[in-house]
């Protein structure tokens, strides 16, 4: 088959431009850990109160300057609503919904993910800068959802 | 009629042979690719680049 001079130059850059990206993915999923918020981790929606870790929501140490922190979810507001997290923490939030689905975000940051009830899913965060981080749902979820929110500062 | 027309015309002998495929020329083509290219990169890039940031 023949192939004009400017088609292979066009089709090699398209393979090398394949080619990078899906090395990109590999080293993120593979060396940088990257990976979807949900991981197959499961409670019961009706016994979330009584299911522990989310009995009692909230920062767990767990290693040097390293974090769980384990939320719930609800029409309209998150628990804790007020967080405070050492600077220079790395946090892994894991949280679970207690009614319906919504959304957890942290604008700024790469946090950004569903809350759905019966499942636990989880993101990892360092927060290298001091502040106020505010923790928003972006899943639509009733009347109020516009005023479900949460409070980090960062110290 | 004008079936008839069309089909002699179809099977008429070609005086005129293709150009061969060297002459046309990709240029313009060639160009647009590399824009629309560069234009696809640049953007994956600026997103990569916001997502590394953030992390």
């Amino acid at each position: 088959m023949h192939l004009h001079k400017y088609e292979k130059i066009w089709l090699s850059l398209g393979g090398l431009a394949l080619i990078a990206f899906l090395v990109v993915l590999g080293v993120n999923a593979f060396a940088m850990g990257s990976h979807p918020p949900s991981h197959m981790a499961y409670v019961d929606p009706t016994k979330v109160d009584q299911t522990a870790p989310f009995d009692k929501p909230g920062l767990v140490q767990i290693g040097d300057n390293e974090y769980d922190l384990n939320m719930t979810a609800f029409v309209f507001g998150y628990g804790p609503a007020q967080i405070e997290i050492p600077k220079g923490a790395k946090v892994h939030f894991n949280v679970t919904s207690k009614d319906v689905a919504h959304g957890f975000s942290i604008p700024g940051t790469n946090v950004n993910m569903m809350v759905l009830p019966g499942h636990v899913n989880s993101v990892t965060h360092t927060f290298d800068q001091a502040g106020e981080f505010l923790i928003l749902c972006n899943e639509y979820c009733g009347v109020a959802h516009h005023m479900m929110m949460s409070n980090i500062v960062v110290k | 009629m004008a079936r008839e027309a069309l089909s002699k015309q179809e099977t008429a002998p070609k005086t005129k042979p293709h150009p061969p495929e060297e002459e046309s020329s990709l240029r313009g083509t060639f160009v647009s690719v590399l824009i629309l290219g560069a234009l696809i990169v640049g953007s994956w890039a600026a997103a990569f680049w916001l997502y590394l940031s953030r992390g």
